[in-house]
């Protein structure tokens, strides 16, 4: 198996980290800013519920 | 039971965001795994297959913008002045990923984590470029008006494809660390589990953006109806006092 003896592990493994927590984190943002939005304004004005 | 809590969520949203996760999983297999190292870049090819997606889905945000833009400087209607500022905002988060994932993957390859190349170059103009682009739109302008400041946004818009062009074809223009087009010839220079894990990466990345970019519109649209709320109960409150002060005398 390759992950064994991978090179450069420290680098791949905060190219990859790196993306993932920042989306992660601005997904969950948005979803939350979302939510927060959604409780003031009215049913009809959310046309995707 | 209680009514459930009002979301920027729907169903064709939660099914894209399920795909997003369970694609997720399978591209880090692939992409730490079960694809094999590369030749000349060893492991480190590996973050090729987060940086080349974060770098399509940025660009695409990017024209996403530009059309926003244009649409918007034609019709003015609020639909495309949402989608313009929230392809904007996604692609912000594209672009800067794009640029740490380079910068990482290009210490191990390069021995250096900058360098003034055409491409990284023209990348962080297109991230600085977003960035002003958002600031356009809401910077408090105090001698102008709500018109004004779209008009200035949208045209920095405009310009957000066009470096997207620049950022494509620097590498054959100018002298580049870049390497010439990897995977839009006919011929692509990568194949087999390697060419299947990118393209699998771009799948994966475009599930992901199309998930946040749905969800940032919807925040969007919900802001402009929270504002509109918002300025309408603000005049009628002025007109209210207005009204009571007309009275008075």
């Amino acid at each position: 198996m390759a992950g064994f003896a991978m090179t450069h592990v420290g680098y791949v493994a905060a190219g990859w980290t790196i993306p993932l927590v920042a989306l992660g984190a601005y997904a969950l943002r948005t979803v939350r800013r979302g939510r927060q939005l959604a409780e003031q304004v009215p049913p009809e004005e959310r046309r995707w519920s | 039971m209680s009514a459930p809590r009002p979301t920027t969520g729907s169903p064709a949203t939660r099914l894209l965001g399920g795909l997003s996760l369970a694609g997720l999983v399978l591209l880090l297999g692939y992409a730490l795994w079960w694809s094999p190292a590369d030749v000349v870049q060893k492991d480190s090819v590996r973050i090729m297959y987060v940086h080349v997606p974060t770098a399509i889905m940025a660009f695409t945000a990017c024209g996403i913008t530009t059309l926003a833009s244009a649409m918007w400087l034609r019709r003015r209607s609020e639909g495309w002045w949402v989608l313009g500022g929230a392809a904007a905002e996604v692609g912000i988060v594209f672009t800067a990923a794009c640029l740490v994932t380079g910068s990482i993957w290009g210490r191990p390859t390069w021995g250096t984590y900058w360098d003034w190349d055409p491409r990284i170059t023209s990348t962080t103009l297109l991230f600085i470029m977003l960035v002003g682009y958002l600031a356009l739109r809401r910077i408090d302008n105090e001698s102008g008006n709500a018109a004004q400041r779209g008009m200035r946004a949208a045209i920095v818009g405009l310009l957000l494809f066009p470096n997207v062009m620049i950022v494509h074809y620097s590498v054959d223009w100018w002298r580049s660390l870049h390497q010439t087009a990897t995977i839009t010839r006919l011929d692509p220079s990568i194949e087999g589990t390697m060419l299947f894990t990118l393209m699998l990466g771009i799948a994966v990345f475009g599930l992901v953006f199309a998930w946040m970019l749905i969800h940032r519109f919807r925040v969007g649209w919900l802001e402009e109806r929270v504002g509109a709320t918002g300025l309408d109960a603000a005049l009628l409150e002025r007109r209210a006092e207005a009204g009571v002060a007309g009275g008075a005398r």
